[in-house]
């Protein structure tokens, strides 16, 4: 085999410009310990500012009641839904790429996991505002939960609201556990690093006192590994038993059992697009381009288009069931979503997620940044409306139409929306602030050098 | 120093108009200024409706800080918690209903209907339900006033007997008096009274929604005043000019009850119901009920009258004598369509001969009147659909002026008034506006009120008396025909204020000045004394006073008059155009004559119709919306004989082309809180020479939008030709209704749904069980579909209803009686228009037919809870907060558990769950809260609630059952709210275990189908499909 074919057929390299190990330490540990940049303080006001607002309006929810929102008599559920399921999805990219090709040993999700997994936990605490504050009397909201009272009362198991309470919880706890199992080498690496006491303790503490020993390795292997297996079904369940809450009902519109795996591709769809503009937007302004190369983001934009098709086809067949079913309600629920009121947010919805992301076809437009920005910008738009579109449509016109009527959403639910980004940006700016928002020690495994095969001289060599 | 304007917090800035501005315009779609306004809102929020009965919850939750005794001494017969029921008589506008009313601890809770009644038979209308908030309206008066300075109740009399002995003495030179229609035995004895004492005072009497075109009527056709009172239930052919006798006229609960006695069908065999017509303008729901509708403009139905005498005469050789042929003129044509109902109308009448009626409406003129006496005596109606008695009222306004409102207003011009004492009524809103009867009122030296809000014409008035609520007060009343029954009062008044008989007897030096006292005298002069006691008490229990039906005046029609009477009335051969329209004035079908306009009960109840709340708009048909350029919401400048007024369109598709609707009532200037700002003054319009219709309205937009509150669909689904895909006709021969088969928009139903059946006789007989061939054609697979969870059981006694739509008119009645029986909260009209009702039974409304081919109909289908026993709503609950009743098998819902994630009403197929988005009680007033049933929780904000069967009372028959040891309730000892309310006896509830009972006989009917029973939710409320009898000659 000459070395030129093996070039060819060789991917390019995960890290680039000839880094060593000292070097890879050095460029991710600098975003924590260098001058915070000037610019982080403006976006970190701005986020702020809105998760206040969120407290704010949620504040005045409370005490007015949920007539603060738009909803009425046949929409009982709207933005609040809509957000719910928009963000639980954004959630699911950072599992799938940490724990499924994990799993499947694709070594590129290295430099992206970490990142991905941050915002899988910050999007779940986003996305568990919605149901929590959604309820008429939040104060008893407690009771959705199996704990034992001397009131006699016990959740109703056959509700799905109560599959997502389990379903949810449980995603949320291991993502957790996941996403802080893998940090614990890079906490420590940080620890070591740090120049002040302080700084040394506080990692030192969240380090669970890491010494990079074999055992703490294989113990560590071992545990990451378990995890990534306990995640990886998850990835496939949260979004089947959220889109149980619609599929389980009997409305038109949502009572169809294509939801399962069309929500599981739409939330993986919506969760590589999400970690795609954040990743775009870190990569400039912390020159992480040597580690987030554009193979990684080509290969996440593969993803996109595979994930947008299969939404594309979802959205076809439910119109082919709706037809073919011979059901009425269900053909009239589809031709109102394309032709009806809200039919403008139905195309909005069908050109993001199914027309745009086909783009990436084109190998120009899957390696432009700029292009992938925007596309995944236009995804995050189009599945929030997807999500709209199956909670509003089909309530708002269903079975009686004398009850039929229109929903649109008040300020509160906009400043609602908007504050929830609010905490979702808080959180991530002081992630990538304070963590090591690329996986030091995982990257290092991928580098050539860690190849116990690598022969460095053999090239000059051979 | 600059004055500088701080603020606490948002809500001090809430009310800037900018910022209401902004918000209207960021939300345009909704009037959201009330909502982000919290204090605006509570306090229009909480002085409306029902809510919040802190009675019921003091026993275990809140308790007053104040000390609370218990009864030392209980009063007889009161068991607390153990509501009791008395006899009573609601009077409206000189027509009386027997009712009567639960009371809790002394307090009056709900009216019912008199079932001895023999004016109501049981039945109710909306304004009987909703009269119960009135009593408990924070906005009455509630002291005596003296040219503004408030003063006691006996500073007042003792000034009123002053004056009352000064006019005596002069021969009561200058009193005068106005009054409502009297009907009260009582009152015409002291009015009787009041003459030999006052010789000079006059008594003027104005009812603004009167009868006295009927009157009129008779007068022409038999040279003396009677009213006609129907025998719809041995009718075979009824016919209605332009009277909407299900609904607005006065004795409409007994009309609509004999019209559905005649209506009812058991199964396609025996089936014989009557057939209606009706020729009218507006679109009633004496005109959605009919087989066949004619639309006409008002000023033609006065040639439709001629006509179809004219051609009843040709059918058959009826003697009409030549000055009358000569009155009725030559007939005029009303369009091919219009020439052909009535010919075949005339033949339909001809061949049923003696069993048929002809009704007319109290809005046309009297000449009308007399022609449908002659007809009806020529087709022998006479002493068999209809007969005749006097009048109870004792006042007969259109044959003597001078007792008029006119003759009033003419007398005060005159210098003629010193004294001027009016009794209710509100006629300073409500009189004909070119009197300018509020001006007048300042030429007067006196003048004396007797009212129960501070409204126009008290406050145009120098003395203020309160007016006792008919719950307050002893009475009594007569019934058209003649039936006599007490007004006993259930509670103390609240204000110390007085009755109309109890203001009066202070202008009769002896006798007593209570009421009791006065009413009693009366029936005491009528009966043997020794008896007396006996029968006093017995008129009390049974509420009604036996015996005093009128007898039937033998009366013949006066052709020469009735001819004389054409003659000088020429037909009116006028066209109208989009830049000259007719105008109609009906009464409002929520506030009446504006009554009721601070009942936000009724403010809210949806039109049967149009289903606006709130307001009133100018109807108009959909073919001269487009003509004038106008949609609906836009407002329009009305002009009328110089007059003008400024309101919204409202497109009801059925009304005659060129003619505007103007429902008088609301609009009021001076009204309690809830009134205020709602609707439009159509009084302003109204002329005495136009009472009721006038032609030459001109209609020009003003380029504003004032928009309405609808329940249905929100103005912007309303469907009109050309606009949204047109339903198909639903009863076209060889049409099966419903049906799997059949493509979607193809069905039974509105837009092909199948939730709304009906079928015309014919196609009835021909497949019974047309209701439910849709499911029958479904596989087999398909219609017995598996649950995942286990069926419940079928044991004991299990509650089910049904709803014939044959019969229901949409008066309604139900829907109010939900509203009081429930504690169902007032929302207002900005969450209307947001679509967030919370009534828990509503009237669907759908049309069929296309305006263009004048074909429109319309066809109603009342909703409620419909109690599945595959319920969606309570699998999806994740707290179990609706459940499955074991005994019984009604879906209950725990309000004290649910936590509000309205999943349930999302899921449920009917879309009649409501949610509190807001606490709609709180800031209630004290006296407000005194009209909660407290046998019904109040709910909190935050939860779920709909219709529940009346559970309270199953439970209450359940609790009696077992008291008296019985195995069973027995059938009927349940009534739902709806039910009893019901004038047509639409509704049946009972237990469908029970195979004898009603409601499983009713369900076994062929035409019984359950809504959306392709859901495989198993409905316990089914309904009766709806069966027209068209005339197959009119296809």
């Amino acid at each position: 085999m000459s070395n030129q074919s093996a070039a060819v057929l060789e991917p390019a390299p995960l890290v680039l410009g000839e880094k060593s190990f000292n070097d890879i330490s050095n460029r991710v540990c600098s975003i924590l310990e260098d001058k915070t940049p000037p610019a982080w303080y403006p976006f970190f006001a701005v986020s702020l500012a809105l998760a206040g607002l969120l407290l704010a309006v949620l504040g005045y929810l409370v005490w007015e009641g949920i007539g603060v929102w738009g909803l009425n008599n046949p929409v009982g559920w709207g933005w609040d839904i809509t957000n719910f399921v928009f963000w639980i999805g954004i959630g699911h990219a950072g599992t799938l790429i940490s724990a499924i090709l994990f799993l499947f040993r694709q070594k590129w999700r290295t430099s992206i996991n970490r990142a991905a997994e941050a915002m899988t936990i910050f999007a779940v605490i986003c996305a568990l505002i919605f149901p929590g504050f959604h309820v008429g009397r939040i104060w008893v909201a407690y009771w959705m939960g199996p704990i034992p009272n001397q009131m006699g009362m016990w959740p109703n198991f056959r509700s799905p609201l109560l599959w997502d309470i389990f379903a949810v919880s449980t995603y949320a706890t291991v993502s957790a556990l996941f996403w802080y199992v893998g940090l614990l080498p890079d906490l420590a690496t940080v620890r070591d690093r740090a120049r002040t006491r302080l700084r040394a303790m506080i990692y030192g503490i969240f380090a669970l006192g890491w010494r990079g020993s074999h055992r703490h390795w294989i113990n560590y292997e071992r545990a990451y590994g378990l995890l990534a297996a306990l995640s990886a079904p998850l990835v496939l369940s949260v979004h089947t038993i959220v889109s149980f809450d619609f599929a389980v009902s009997i409305v038109p519109g949502w009572h169809t059992t294509i939801f399962p795996p069309y929500f599981v591709a739409g939330a993986v769809f919506s969760g590589f697009a999400m970690v795609m503009t954040l990743l775009v937007f870190c990569r400039q302004v912390f020159d992480l381009k040597d580690l987030i190369t554009i193979r990684h983001l080509e290969n996440m934009n593969k993803i996109i288009v595979l994930t947008g098709s299969l939404v594309g086809y979802a959205y076809a067949m439910e119109f082919f069931i709706a037809w073919y079913s011979g059901n009425p309600y269900e053909g009239f629920v589809f031709v109102n979503r394309a032709f009806g009121d809200y039919a403008w947010a139905y195309w909005t919805m069908v050109s993001c997620n199914v027309i745009f992301p086909q783009l990436f076809w084109f190998k120009r437009v899957r390696t432009s940044i700029l292009a992938m920005f925007v596309i995944s910008i236009l995804v995050n738009v189009g599945m929030w409306f997807e999500r709209f579109v199956i909670v509003s449509t089909s309530l708002h016109h269903d079975f009686l139409p004398s009850s039929w009527a229109y929903y649109q959403p008040t300020w509160v639910e906009l400043c609602t929306f908007a504050g929830s980004f609010g905490v979702f940006l808080t959180l991530f700016l002081l992630f990538v602030r304070f963590v090591p928002m690329i996986a030091i020690s995982e990257v290092k495994g991928v580098m050539p050098a860690a190849n116990p095969h690598h022969h460095a001289e053999a090239h000059h060599h051979g | 120093m600059a004055s500088r304007k701080y603020w606490r917090g948002i809500e001090d800035l809430e009310g800037s108009p900018a910022l209401v501005e902004w918000v209207q315009q960021e939300f345009s779609q909704h009037d959201l200024s009330e909502l982000i306004n919290p204090v605006t809102r509570r306090s229009f929020l909480s002085l409306m409706g029902a809510s919040m009965a802190l009675a019921g919850l003091t026993g275990c939750l809140r308790r007053p800080e104040e000390y609370i005794l218990p009864y030392a001494k209980a009063p007889e017969d009161v068991l607390p918690g153990l509501p009791q029921f008395y006899a009573t008589t609601f009077v409206q506008a000189g027509y009386a209903l027997g009712a009567l009313v639960e009371s809790h601890e002394g307090r009056p809770t709900k009216i019912e209907g008199n079932p001895d009644h023999p004016g109501s038979l049981g039945g109710t209308t909306p304004f009987m339900q909703a009269s119960i908030l009135d009593l408990y309206d924070p906005d009455r008066v509630t002291s005596y006033s003296q040219d503004g300075v408030t003063i006691d109740r006996k500073t007042f009399v003792t000034a009123l007997a002053g004056r009352a002995a000064d006019l005596r003495s002069s021969g009561g030179r200058g009193l005068r008096f106005l009054a409502e229609v009297d009907v009260s035995p009582t009152l015409q004895r002291l009015r009787t009274r009041i003459k030999a004492l006052y010789p000079e005072a006059v008594w003027h009497c104005y009812e603004p929604i009167s009868d006295d075109n009927i009157f009129a009527g008779a007068s022409m056709a038999f040279g003396q005043s009677a009213r006609p009172v129907y025998r719809l239930s041995q009718a075979r052919v009824i016919v209605s000019l332009g009277s909407d006798f299900l609904q607005s006229e006065a004795d409409s609960v007994l009309n609509a009850r004999q019209w559905a006695d005649g209506r009812r069908i058991e199964s396609a065999d025996s089936a014989t119901p009557n057939r209606l017509y009706s020729v009218e303008s507006n679109f009633t729901i004496t005109g959605a009920a009919a087989d066949h509708r004619l639309r006409v403009r008002p000023s033609q139905l006065d040639a439709v009258a001629r006509t179809l005498l004219l051609k009843l005469a040709e059918t058959r050789e009826f003697p009409l004598s030549p000055e009358l042929r000569e009155g009725l003129g030559s007939p005029v044509s009303l369009g091919e369509k219009g020439d052909r109902f009535i010919a075949v109308l005339a033949k339909d009448l001809a061949d049923a001969g003696a069993q048929t009626a002809v009704l007319v409406g109290r809005e046309l003129p009297a000449h009308v009147h007399a022609l449908a006496h002659q007809i009806n005596a020529l087709l022998g109606n006479v002493g068999q659909t209809v007969r005749y008695v006097s009048p109870v009222q004792m006042d007969d306004a259109t044959v003597d002026v001078d007792t008029s409102i006119g003759g009033l207003a003419k007398a005060i011009r005159d210098g003629k008034v010193d004294t001027l004492v009016v009794l209710g009524g509100n006629p300073v809103f409500n009189a004909p506006v070119d009197l300018q009867l509020g001006e007048l009122f300042k030429q007067v030296g006196t003048t004396i009120r007797l009212g129960s809000y501070a409204d126009e014409t008290s406050v145009a008035s120098k003395w203020v008396a309160p007016r006792s609520h008919f719950l307050e007060a002893w009475g009594d009343a007569l019934a058209i025909d003649g039936t006599a029954s007490i007004v006993q009062p259930l509670i103390e008044p609240l204000y110390n204020s007085m009755s109309d008989l109890e203001l009066i007897s202070h202008f009769i030096p002896e006798g007593s000045r209570q009421g009791y006292d006065l009413v009693r005298s009366t029936w005491k002069g009528e009966m043997v004394a020794e008896a007396f006691e006996t029968q006093w008490r017995r008129f009390l229990h049974d509420g009604v006073i036996p015996g005093k039906a009128r007898e039937s005046l033998t009366l013949e029609v006066n052709q020469a008059q009735v001819a004389a009477g054409l003659k000088a009335v020429p037909v009116s051969t006028e066209a109208a155009s989009a830049s000259s329209l007719e105008v109609l004035f009906v009464n409002d079908p929520k506030l009446f004559d504006g009554r009721f306009a601070n009942n936000g009960w009724l403010q809210e109840l949806p039109d049967p119709m149009t289903k606006l709340t709130w307001d009133n708009a100018a109807l108009m048909s959909w073919r001269t919306a487009q003509d004038l350029g106008v949609k609906n919401h836009d407002v329009v400048k009305l002009d009328l004989k110089g007059r003008s007024l400024e309101m919204p369109v409202w497109v009801l598709p059925g009304v005659a082309d060129y003619t505007v609707v103007l429902q008088l009532g609301n609009g009021r200037s001076q009204v309690g809180r809830v009134g205020a700002g709602a609707g439009f003054n159509i009084y302003q319009l109204r002329e005495s020479s136009a009472l009721w219709a006038a032609s030459g309205l001109k209609v020009s937009s003003v380029g504003r939008v004032h928009r309405v509150a609808t329940t249905q669909q929100h103005g912007r689904l309303e469907w009109y030709p050309g606009t949204e895909a047109a339903p198909k006709p639903v009863h076209a021969e060889g049409h099966e209704a419903g049906g799997a088969e059949h493509e979607a928009g193809h069905g039974g139903g509105h837009d092909g749904r199948p939730h709304i059946q009906e079928a015309s006789l014919d196609h009835y007989r021909r497949n019974p069980r047309f209701a439910v061939s849709h499911m029958e054609h479904m596989p087999a697979e398909v219609r017995a579909l598996p649950s995942a969870y286990p069926a419940h059981a079928y044991e004991g006694q299990q509650w089910g209803m049904t709803v014939d739509m044959s019969l229901c008119t949409s008066c309604n009645a139900c829907a109010m009686a939900c509203q009081a029986e429930n504690n169902i909260p007032v929302v207002g009209k900005d969450r209307v228009m947001v679509g967030r009702e919370m009534a828990w039974m509503r009237l669907d409304r759908y049309f069929t037919g296309s305006e263009a081919e004048e074909t429109i109909e319309a066809i109603k289908q009342p909703v409620m809870c419909q109690h599945c026993e595959n319920a969606p709503c309570e699998p999806v609950c994740p707290v179990g907060a609706t459940v499955h009743a074991k005994d019984g098998g009604t879906n209950d819902m725990v309000y004290n558990r649910c936590i509000g994630t309205r999943y349930c009403a999302n899921n449920c197929p009917f879309k009649v769950r409501r949610f509190n988005y807001f606490n709609f009680h709180e800031d209630f007033a004290e006296v407000q809260k005194m009209v909660h049933n407290p046998e019904v929780t109040v709910r909190m904000r935050g939860v779920i609630e709909k219709c529940t069967y009346c559970l309270q009372r199953i439970n209450r028959a359940r609790r009696d059952m077992r008291l008296s040891g019985a195995a069973r309730i027995p059938d009927g000892a349940i009534t739902t709210a709806c039910e009893q309310a019901c004038p047509v006896q639409a509704i049946t509830f009972g237990d469908i275990n029970d195979p004898e009972s009603r409601v499983s006989k009713a369900k076994k009917r062929d035409r019984n189908y359950e809504m959306l029973a392709e859901l495989n939710i198993k409905p316990r409320t089914s309904y009766l499909a709806r069966i027209r009898n068209p005339n197959p000659e009119l296809g």
